[in-house]
């Protein structure tokens, strides 16, 4: 890590080059939220003038990969500005804003670090979901890559317990609050859902509220011996899915296997393990506090294509991507997800066996970086998965609100052919 | 500033031959059920009312308003308490009453397709046999209509566990001022938009679009339900016992209280529901799940209802008595006629931990100012409903009322609260927004409207105050002055 004081972006604010993916990266740290805003309108002035400072907000790189790959990954980009949002957290403190274990909700500043946050609500006997999924992250950088968790089978995804924010846009006034500290409220329009999963395209989330989930009082941890295939397994998933009696916080296939998390009151967790045993045979259980830990540790992954559908549709597409030669997938039969990563395509000759399984109507397909097996797919479904026009018009108008010089923009989100880059 | 058109005779006969001649309401006697929704201080009749069967017709129509220079007041049931489905003058208001079909019942990816028209509780009927069920639930639900829920990001009861409606939407059907139509989302999650498009969308008011068609995501029915209910003879006790209930991390799928004064009102109404009529306050709790989850959850509750002085109780899982139990609750709005002509209902949210507190402020805001008040609230969510009993044919007491309201939301503002938490800001509260919001932020909120709606077309003067914050707080208006639309009966 090495100061750059000299040459700095804006006089006042420090930037260090700070190693970060393997990669001398400028981080520039503002101390307070004034330096933040004064950073963005130098930055909106040097645009105008014609010069362009390709710019992201850096939590603490984790979830870099998903929310601004081409600016990440690409070597040419070691100009870009990252924008530390960790920075503004005071030196030895933890970021929370408040914590009310009485009302469940919990409001802390965006460059909080989630492992801290867990602590502090865990002891409250609260829980944070999503649970995951990128451990060492920051709150700010959870909520702005939009992903959700294993757990949003239990508890649906991230964006729907985020209760409010602050956020500072790029278009000049100070930060501005959506939405509030209240598990209910109504008051205004929602702003705040367009910073989830916005990838900080539109400003940068400063502060946000979040309802928290009770710890439970039981906690079980199971895994099927393996299937012959993820297919089969997927299978096996959604009849577990079907049950009344089985509400899973998290259910999942990965190597071939079916994995369940249930949670609750202790006697009503040993009655849907017999329920799952009746369906499943189980390789293994963990009972207890380290349950969650396990299935998030088995459902750890590095995936670079995802894919959204219904249900009903899940079987059938895994089952085509097996027989195209793919060798892993993960699958979440409940949120009808699923995902692969590059070292399962190994075997697959080329896209042309993947294309046909993709219906724009019925399958969203998103990727992280094209391979070789993987750029005529892409090609293929950039045409098809193009957003209706007055989405694009939103969009672009979004964007020309909260970001009017367009300091923000990537090329990456949203999605190639939806907006301006 | 919108402009108020006046309606032609060729917009007359254009509306009628794209929705018929029973979709075109132009005489007074029709519109004047479109004056005022649940908020009756207030009323204003629109130029014309159209009533269109489909998404398709709804977008002719929208053309040939704009045509026109017609704005829209897009409209449900009008159940909504905040003024926010009716118009300000003239324009027309697009009302969702005959677009009432469930389109699709989808069982295994647990959806279901409908028009915006549909009301609530029809949509559980149509999911139950498939043993699902829609879990927002608002207490008007026997009227209340999906689009109208989708506007005001409706809750109800069961919101505790199941959040209110936002959580449930997967798609929307939406109608933009060129007439054009977009489907956002739809059976399953869709990346192609980018950003969130739909959280916005929700809880919009009617102001960004029209939504003419909604995708709900549906709920397996759970195994087991149990409704329990809790009587104190204190209704301070009563909030506490709730907030020891959060506090203590028990998860209830509903809990609702009921005063004495409601009670009696339900009692003596055809919604009779048992409740005894000696208590002060009734508490009424929902548990679903599993069999042994609702038991020991349900044990804990009696718990700590009886630690904080219930001192009589009842738990029933048998579904002619839960019905019976939840039909007071729910009826009680209605009930409450029987008190007065007219009910201010408050709409107001509290964290969880302040309940009693507010519960107090608006005893007093009330009893101070001669005004009768009873409570019905999801305590749950710190989501109170104070009611004020009053006649609008009595000025001076419709004013005191109104002092009273104000008194009731700024106290919760105060106590880190919150405005509305389910019928939305529309024109009753939208001079209060500025006890919530600075300049700046409603700035960034009229950026929004400017996205979706940059000529002002839909719901136009709603929620966002006309004047910034500091000029509403600093400057009285000059007697005589005209009022800008939002403070003109304060």
């Amino acid at each position: 890590m090495n100061a750059a004081s000299e040459g700095t972006i804006l006089p006042g604010v420090e930037e260090e080059l700070v190693e970060l993916g393997g990669i001398d990266r400028r981080v520039a740290k503002p101390r307070t939220e004034e330096e933040l805003r004064a950073l963005l309108n130098h930055l909106k002035e040097r645009m105008a003038r014609g010069d362009h400072q390709p710019v992201a907000f850096l939590g603490r790189g984790t979830s870099m990969e998903w929310c601004c790959p081409s600016l990440w990954n690409n070597a040419a980009s070691q100009n870009a500005l990252w924008i530390s949002m960790e920075s503004l957290v005071a030196t030895g403190g933890t970021g929370i804003v408040e914590y009310v274990p009485g009302d469940g909700t919990l409001t802390a500043q965006a460059g909080a670090s989630m492992e801290t946050l867990r602590a502090a609500v865990n002891e409250g006997g609260h829980r944070i979901t999503p649970a995951g999924p990128a451990p060492g992250g920051t709150l700010g950088g959870l909520l702005a890559s939009g992903r959700s968790c294993i757990d949003r089978c239990g508890f649906g995804p991230a964006r729907h317990h985020v209760l409010g924010m602050r956020i500072q846009d790029a278009s000049g006034r100070g930060p501005i609050k959506s939405g509030g500290r209240l598990v209910k409220n109504v008051t205004g329009f929602d702003l705040h859902r367009l910073h989830v999963g916005g990838r900080g395209t539109l400003g940068a989330i400063l502060e946000a509220s979040l309802r928290l989930v009770p710890v439970p009082e039981a906690e079980a941890f199971v895994a099927s011996t393996p299937f012959a295939t993820a297919a089969e397994a997927t299978a096996a998933g959604l009849e577990v899915r079907a049950q009344r009696g089985i509400q899973p916080r998290a259910l999942f296939v990965a190597s071939q296997q079916v994995h369940v998390l249930v949670a609750g009151r202790e006697r009503q967790v040993e009655e849907e393990l017999t329920r799952i045993e009746k369906i499943l045979t189980l390789e293994s259980v963990e009972r207890g506090p380290h349950a969650e830990s396990q299935a998030l540790k088995a459902a750890r992954r590095r995936s670079i294509v995802t894919i959204a559908t219904a249900p009903s549709k899940i079987r059938d597409i895994v089952e085509g991507l097996e027989a195209a030669g793919l060798r892993s997938v993960y699958v979440e039969p409940d949120a009808a997800a699923l995902e692969f990563d590059e070292d399962s395509l190994a075997e697959v000759a080329d896209s042309a066996s993947l294309q046909g399984l993709f219906d724009p109507r019925h399958h969203f397909v998103n990727m992280l970086r094209a391979t070789p097996q993987l750029e005529g797919l892409q090609r293929a479904l950039a045409d098809r998965q193009s957003p209706p026009p007055a989405v694009r018009v939103w969009i672009e108008r979004l964007q020309s609100s909260y970001d009017p010089a367009g300091i923000l923009g990537s090329a990456d989100f949203p999605l190639r052919g939806s907006s301006r880059p | 500033m919108w402009a108020m058109a006046e309606l032609g005779r060729m917009t007359l006969k254009e509306l009628t031959r794209i929705v018929g001649e029973r979709g075109v309401r132009a005489d007074a006697g029709a519109k004047s059920a479109y004056e005022s929704d649940g908020f009756m201080l207030e009323r204003a009749a629109p130029s014309v009312v159209v009533l269109p069967r489909s998404t398709q017709e709804a977008a002719k129509a929208v053309k040939v308003l704009r045509e026109a220079g017609l704005v829209i007041v897009p409209r449900g049931a009008g159940t909504g308490l905040s003024g926010g489905a009716r118009p300000i003058a003239g324009g027309a208001v697009l009302g969702t009453a005959r677009m009432r079909e469930v389109l699709e019942v989808n069982e295994t990816d647990r959806y279901a397709r409908v028009q915006a028209g549909v009301v609530n509780v029809h949509l559980s009927g149509a999911c139950d046999s498939a043993g699902l069920f829609y879990a927002p639930d608002p207490s008007s639900q026997t009227a209340c209509t999906i689009g109208g829920n989708v506007g005001n990001n409706s809750g109800g009861p069961h919101g505790f566990r199941y959040g209110s409606t936002t959580r449930h939407v997967r798609g929307l059907t939406v109608v933009d001022a060129d007439g054009e139509i977009t489907v956002l989302g739809g059976a399953f999650p869709d990346p192609r938009f980018g950003y969130d498009l739909m959280g916005p969308l929700v809880g919009s008011e009617g102001m960004l679009g029209l939504v003419t068609e909604v995708t709900v995501n549906l709920l397996p029915q759970p195994e087991t339900v149990e409704t329990l209910l809790c009587l104190f003879e204190d209704l301070d006790a009563c909030c506490d016992a709730v907030s020891e209930m959060i506090a203590r991390r028990l998860e209830p799928s509903a809990i609702e209280i009921l005063d004495r004064l409601t009670i009696e009102a339900v009692e003596a109404s055809v919604l009779r529901a048992g409740y005894p009529a000696h208590a002060e306050a009734v508490m009424l709790i929902e548990v679903d799940g599993g069999a042994h989850e609702v038991a020991a959850t349900s044990e804990d509750i009696l718990a700590v209802a009886k630690e904080f002085g219930a001192f009589d109780s009842r738990r029933t899982t048998d579904p002619v008595e839960r019905k019976k139990l939840w039909a007071g609750r729910k009826g009680a709005f209605g009930a409450m006629g029987r008190i007065a002509p007219d009910l201010y209902v408050a709409d107001v949210v509290v964290p969880r931990t302040r309940l009693r507190e507010i519960v107090q402020v608006a005893a007093e805001a009330c009893t101070s100012r001669g005004l009768r008040l009873a409570n019905v609230f999801h305590a749950g969510d710190g989501n109170l409903h104070p009611n004020i009993s009053y006649d609008r044919r009595n000025p001076e007491e419709v004013s005191r009322v109104l002092e009273a309201g104000e008194i009731i939301m700024q106290a919760c503002v105060d106590a880190g609260g919150s405005l509305t938490g389910e019928h939305g800001v529309g024109l009753e509260k939208q001079k209060e927004m500025c006890m919530l919001f600075s300049d700046e932020d409603l700035e960034a909120q009229k950026s929004l409207k400017a996205v979706f709606d940059p000529v002002e077309f839909w719901n136009p003067g709603k929620m966002i105050p006309v004047r910034g914050c500091r000029e509403i707080h600093t400057k009285p208006l000059p007697q005589g002055e005209p009022l800008p639309h939002g403070e003109a009966t304060r």
